[in-house]
């Protein structure tokens, strides 16, 4: 058996170098295939056009290589975990505005998935329970409704409402400056911050999630062994717990390892909505000013986790799972 | 790490600082300077305060703070602490003084006298000296990436004599002062010791107003008053910037009384609900960059003068700026020159071409045009029919490229519309890659240069190649080609106005662009409500003179 495991985290470890190989060769072309430089709307912006000016801001980049060499120099730096220096806010390094960013956006992000997906099996399980009930009809049906609004309006009837209106949480930002005291004031005010941003991604990712676990649970129990298991005489509860819950809840187990991986890509609506710092918004602008060390740098950032999540839920899997080690 | 080490510096600067403006002795010498200063003035006027400005700016754009930053950084924090040699006042069009006291020509222009101010001093107690001055443009020198306007193409050097600085150019170089009122001084006896090139000056030093005091991320930065500033210290005890991600957000928190104003961020079709309520102005002055819809002169249809002056006609200028930009904005004339050139802007040309359709369509028509069973106008069987490239992403952008699309086509014009991201649409207007493109065009305080490096034919190139300045129309005029040279040899101001006039009058007869707004300045605040002292019509709000006057409301 032991070899049999080993020979699996060799296999899957391979194949999750690959990928990210070919991430990160896509994440080196891709923006560089956007039509426009970046050298040149700078130079636009602020030099009056001057084509020696975008010619000179080509070399402080290194823009001025040709792409192989720009694409070598690339893998070079990133094997030393160099992700280079922004153009936009040149001379800051990529490293800096990313890790000064991505702290906020794993707070708020995590925290949110984390209690969205308990509510979301807690709910879909009870809702599966009582099938066909009152309760299950109402989360079923507000499931589906919540669904189908884009998030970008709730966030803003949500700071509409209790920031503006109400005014019971403030309207955005990560902390307030004005805050002083000890580490508790402090980490209550960043809570007091986050309220709503959270809330209003439990909000929009909690019903899917939900009617996915109640399927699940749904399935499961409609599965042979569990008719044995009503059959024995099992309590109920035994049954849910031992039988029903372990084998319903694998699917959901790869979606929070895939919402784990995608947190570092920050939520771009969320911060644009609430004003808070993050390395969604920090990507967008990374894109749309054609800053191409920091595209590069969110995106890496992105690839890695996403794969490196995956890579653990593979290793995870066979744990949780004993079908997979098998095959 | 590093980010958890700056969140605790950040908290205890916060507390040092609370904990020192609470202080008895400090505070107390303060309000009796000021209360010595403004005796003079009014009798019985508060001190104290805080000036709460708002902004779009992310995290990202303060991440290099050195005033030479050339891309994406935020820059308007800059007029609290920096200040230049000269001053250029955008509302009243003026050159005034600011870290030098005068300055003073030889006969050909080719030299530079100014005198420094005696009285400046950096916020860190140090002496300002012709030193800083020195050093400063010898960064410029040293790194031509800084020199955005190549200004050490023209210049000789820069030397000092005690508090004199001259510059010397090697041809007469008039509007020398109008660059150097775009140059921040930086403390020579920081900035030596460190790479200018690379150096992001994370704890900035200036002479202004105020000083950078204390950032939090992503939310918020607190300037201090700077007691000793030249001018008098500021009334204010604080100004702190509000950092929004969206122009929503930051209009959201002017419509609560959440800020003061905000330094030109407001979600233009707030602005009724914004001057509907108590106390709220809006500062409007005109700025350095012209809207406007490109023609390109190459194709064939659009090198017909009589083709483009009927497009003008048929734009509502007047409709366009109340119903895309509810009137929080200034047209863009057809003569380019903005009114904060003063003397130098040809009113009577930039008044010449007026909306009219029925006007507009008279032209077409007798220029042979003829319109098709489709509305659509041509001539020798060839259609009027254009792309129109603008801006995606940018929702005013886009719904103003929808009313200017709609009044082409009820001229009798087909469009093809086209969106772009900002950076593409440079591109594509650098290398004339369009027929019509929405975009807007930057240029410094220097009529010369606002004129040439537009309209200079020189300053264009064969679609298909990048221009070599912003003359992205590739429109060449003998004319004002050699109007152009005569105004670079000239030194007399009288006469070098009489030739901008001239270039004015035939750029409105050529229709070279349709116009659009000038990228004015437009500065929403409440005067009365917790601060008042502002004073709109001599000087922008955000400038020296305004921020050492606002104060609290008694």
């Amino acid at each position: 058996m032991r070899g049999f495991s080993l020979k699996y985290v060799i296999k899957r470890f391979i194949s999750a170098v690959f990928t990210l190989w070919i991430a990160l060769t896509i994440n080196f072309l891709l923006p560089r295939c956007m039509g426009g430089d970046p050298a040149e709307y700078l130079a636009s912006q602020s030099a009056m056009g001057s084509l020696e000016y975008a010619e000179l801001m080509k070399q402080q980049f290194g823009l001025d290589k040709s792409i192989f060499e720009q694409y070598i120099l690339y893998l070079k730096e990133l094997l030393h975990g160099n992700l280079g220096v922004s153009y936009m806010n040149f001379p800051t390094p990529v490293k800096d505005i990313i890790l000064e960013a991505i702290p906020w956006t794993l707070l708020i992000v995590i925290t949110s998935i984390l209690i969205s997906f308990a509510l979301a099996w807690f709910l879909g399980t009870l809702s599966a329970l009582k099938k066909g009930s009152f309760f299950d009809n109402a989360v079923v049906g507000t499931s589906f409704y919540i669904q189908s609004i884009p998030y970008f309006w709730v966030g803003m009837l949500i700071v509409m409402a209790f920031g503006y209106y109400l005014e019971w949480f403030p309207m955005g930002h990560a902390q307030d400056a004005a805050v002083t005291g000890g580490f508790l004031a402090q980490a209550g005010d960043i809570a007091y911050h986050a309220f709503l941003p959270v809330l209003s991604m439990v909000i929009v990712s909690l019903a899917g999630r939900m009617i996915m676990m109640r399927s699940n649970i749904l399935q499961v129990f409609s599965e042979d062994y569990i008719v044995l298991a009503q059959a024995k005489g099992l309590k109920k509860g035994k049954i849910l717990t031992k039988y029903a819950l372990r084998n319903a809840l694998l699917p959901s187990f790869t979606g929070l390892m895939l919402s784990l991986g995608q947190a570092v890509g920050g939520a771009i609506a969320t911060e644009l909505v609430f004003s808070y710092p993050g390395i969604g918004l920090t990507t967008m602008n990374a894109i749309l000013s054609h800053d191409y060390p920091l595209i590069q740098g969110c995106f890496a950032i992105i690839a890695v986790s996403v794969v490196t999540l995956n890579f653990l839920a593979d290793l995870i899997y066979p744990l949780i799972d004993p079908r997979v080690s098998l095959s | 790490m590093k980010f958890w080490r700056r969140a605790l510096a950040v908290t205890a600067a916060t507390a040092v600082c609370l904990s020192g403006c609470g202080g008895s002795s400090g505070s107390e010498t303060e309000t009796e300077q000021q209360s010595e200063e403004t005796q003079t003035e009014e009798s019985g006027e508060t001190t104290g305060g805080v000036l709460k400005f708002g902004a779009q700016v992310t995290d990202t754009q303060l991440s290099n703070l050195s005033p030479f930053a050339t891309s994406g950084t935020y820059t308007e924090w800059y007029k609290l602490v920096y200040e230049q040699l000269l001053y250029f006042n955008e509302v009243t069009g003026e050159l005034e003084p600011a870290l030098a006291d005068s300055y003073e020509w030889n006969e050909d222009k080719t030299e530079l006298t100014l005198q420094l101010n005696e009285k400046a001093t950096w916020q860190d107690g140090e002496d300002f000296t012709a030193d800083d001055v020195l050093y400063t443009y010898n960064v410029l020198k040293d790194n031509p990436v800084f020199d955005k306007y190549a200004l050490w193409d023209k210049l000789e050097e820069v030397t000092a004599d005690g508090e004199t600085v001259v510059f010397k150019s090697k041809d007469s170089f008039v509007s020398l002062p109008e660059y150097i009122s775009q140059i921040y001084i930086v403390p020579e006896h920081i900035w030596k010791n460190e790479d200018a090139a690379t150096f992001v000056n994370s704890e900035p030093i200036g002479t202004g107003p105020f000083i950078w005091d204390s950032y939090t991320t992503g939310t918020s930065v607190t300037f201090n008053a700077y007691e000793n500033y030249w001018k008098g210290a500021p009334k204010l005890d604080q100004a702190v910037l509000m950092m929004y991600n969206s122009a929503a957000n930051c209009t959201l928190a002017l419509l609560k009384g959440e800020i003061d104003c905000t330094t030109g961020t407001i979600a233009m079709s707030s602005l009724p609900e914004f001057t509907s309520k108590e106390n709220a102005k809006l500062q409007t002055y005109s700025g350095l960059n012209n809207f406007c819809v490109m023609l390109n002169h190459e194709n064939e249809q659009l090198a017909d003068p009589a083709v483009r002056k009927a497009m003008v006609m048929a734009i509502n200028q007047e409709e366009l700026i109340s119903k895309g930009e509810y009137n929080g904005v200034l047209p863009t004339y057809i003569s380019w020159l903005p009114d904060l050139f003063g003397d130098n802007v040809n009113k009577e040309a930039a008044e010449s071409v007026s909306y009219n359709l029925e006007e507009a369509q008279k032209i077409l028509e007798d220029a042979g045009y003829e319109k098709g069973s489709d509305g659509i106008y041509a001539k020798d069987g060839q259609k009027l029919s254009f792309t129109y490239y603008s801006a995606s992403g940018a929702p005013a952008q886009q719904m103003e490229a929808g009313m200017i699309q709609e009044w082409l086509k009820t001229l009798g014009i087909e469009i093809t519309p086209k969106l772009a991201t900002w950076a593409e649409l440079s591109q594509l207007a650098q290398n004339g890659e369009y027929d019509l493109l929405q975009n807007s065009i930057a240029f410094p305080p220097d009529p010369y240069a606002a004129l040439n490096t537009t309209f200079n034919s020189s300053m264009t190139a064969e679609s298909g190649s990048p221009t070599p300045g912003t003359n992205y129309f590739r429109y060449r005029n003998d004319e004002v080609d050699s109007l152009l040279q005569e105004a670079s040899s000239l030194s007399d101001e009288a006469q070098l106005t009489e030739i901008y006039h001239k270039i004015q009058e035939i750029l409105a007869e050529d229709c070279v662009f349709l116009p659009m707004y000038n990228g004015s300045g437009h500065i929403p605040y409440y005067d009365g409500t917790n601060l008042t002292g502002w004073t709109d019509a001599e000087a922008p709000i955000f400038s020296t003179d305004n921020l050492i006057n606002i104060r609290a409301v008694e």
